[in-house]
């Protein structure tokens, strides 16, 4: 039986697609079955982020209202081959699918898949009910930003009040730099406010960027701090010890030289 | 004297007030038969106006009750339930952004209040964490109320009719401190041994 877990924020922009694809390819490439659901109707980004917009015949909404079978609606990744993808409908809205009809169908997902990762909607209306009811896990992506982290407190207190116990943190888009000259929360502060397990820091790093317009998902690539990252959390949610690691670009000697002297 | 109906919103009240005495109750039953309908199907509350109730009269108007279809009882309310000052909840966990409290005693939180979420007490507010959410204490008007927490760093604290705003400048340790009125106006102590003065 296959594990679902959602990602979600509250505010929007925080880095939840991007959160998804690049789990989804580093759990892919650890050779779990892994199956991307992206339950913002009517804002799909997914299948752009994945490189897949261009292979989409049939969506979720096909699949829910009977148009479709499941497995003509999922899109299979060629670069990673146990990686699946359930796209939104774009023309339509979230009304188009329920929360009971979100249940079914990650049922019938977990028979065939080890892991089922939904993209939740930013918002905590009907979108993001959908998205977290048939979660067994859910993850909650926010920036070291007071904003975000006032959506994620919010969203907090909603997955707990709809009796989801299993929740853990990323802390996305942290910019070590920042943070040490104090004008930037730290990892620290997000966890005090929050409390709650975590269980990855992704750095600032450009390669998310060119990755996401390229649609190529950057786990596979060892010089990217933030696709290293995503491997950690990938490995934690299979079930590895393994320690938070803050990754930087790999500098130069002149560079790290530099550096030595200004830490005294 | 005697059994009183009086219709709710949702529910029905029986209001017992002193003896209850083999009167009461045929009154209490011949109300009933005249009203079938208006009892079929509800819900009902009964009050008694005196500290804890005489089981044998609760029975014996439980007993009428259950001559009708499909009532429930929704519970026996007794004068001698504390109110007010001796009252307080106790919530052991931390208020998040957008859930709210509101009580009319005192409120006592084990665990952090955090910005965005509300508590709201007729009482006193004591937080056992962090408080960054916004806290009306003596909301109906008791000035003497206080808010105490082990981290005091709302954004804004309410006392009675009181507003104050917290200072622009953040406070970098956390220690325990009390707000109260203090002269129209709300003052922030550290706290310290020997409660309030």
């Amino acid at each position: 039986m296959g594990k679902v877990i959602v990602i979600t924020s509250g505010k929007g922009g925080v880095g939840k697609t991007t959160a998804v694809a690049n789990i989804g390819t580093a759990l892919a490439s650890l050779d779990q079955k892994v199956a991307l659901v992206d339950a913002d109707i009517g804002l799909r980004n997914l299948d752009v982020v994945l490189g897949l917009e261009n292979r989409i015949v049939y969506d979720i909404v096909d699949v829910v209202e009977g148009r479709a079978k499941l497995k003509q609606a999922l899109i299979k990744d060629k670069r990673f081959p146990s990686l699946c993808l359930l796209p939104a409908a774009q023309t339509r809205d979230k009304e188009a699918v329920s929360p009971e009809d979100m249940v079914r169908l990650c049922n019938n997902l977990r028979e065939e898949f080890d892991f089922i990762i939904i993209d939740s909607p930013a918002g905590i209306e009907r979108g993001f009910k959908n998205a977290v009811i048939p979660a067994d896990m859910a993850i909650v992506v926010t920036t070291p930003e007071v904003s975000a982290v006032r959506d994620a407190d919010r969203v907090i207190g909603l997955l707990e009040a709809m009796e989801k116990e299993d929740n853990k943190l990323i802390v996305n888009r942290v910019r070590s730099k920042l943070v040490d000259r104090g004008d930037m929360l730290s990892v620290e502060d997000v966890l005090e406010i929050l409390s709650i397990d975590l269980i990855g820091v992704i750095p600032e790093d450009e390669h998310i960027i060119i990755s996401t317009n390229r649609g190529e998902p950057l786990v596979n690539n060892n010089n990217a701090p933030a696709g290293r990252s995503f491997m950690d959390i990938a490995r934690r949610i299979l079930g590895e010890d393994v320690p938070m690691n803050m990754y930087t670009e790999k500098e130069d000697f002149f560079t790290r030289f530099r550096r030595l002297f200004k830490r005294r | 004297m005697g059994i009183n109906v009086k219709g709710e919103k949702d529910y029905i009240t029986i209001k017992v007030d002193g003896k209850v005495d083999n009167e009461a109750i045929e009154a209490l039953k011949t109300q009933i038969e005249r009203n079938k309908s208006f009892f079929r199907e509800g819900k009902v509350l009964i009050k008694y106006a005196g500290e804890g109730m005489p089981c044998k009269a609760l029975s014996e108007i439980i007993n009428v009750l259950s001559s009708i279809d499909g009532i429930t009882l929704l519970g026996v309310l007794t004068e001698s339930i504390p109110q007010s000052e001796e009252n307080a909840i106790v919530i052991k966990k931390t208020l998040r952004s957008g859930q709210s409290i509101s009580y009319n005693g005192d409120i006592v939180i084990i665990g952090d209040v955090n910005a965005g979420a509300e508590v709201i007490a007729e009482g006193s507010i004591i937080v056992l964490g962090s408080l960054r959410g916004l806290a009306h204490a003596g909301a109906m008007g008791d000035r003497s109320a206080i808010v105490y927490a082990l981290d005091l760093s709302p954004l804004q604290i309410r006392i009675a009719d009181i507003i104050a705003r917290a200072p622009n400048h953040v406070k970098n340790k956390s220690i325990p401190e009390i707000a109260k009125v203090e002269n129209d106006s709300i003052v922030i102590e550290t706290f310290s041994h020997g409660g309030i003065r």
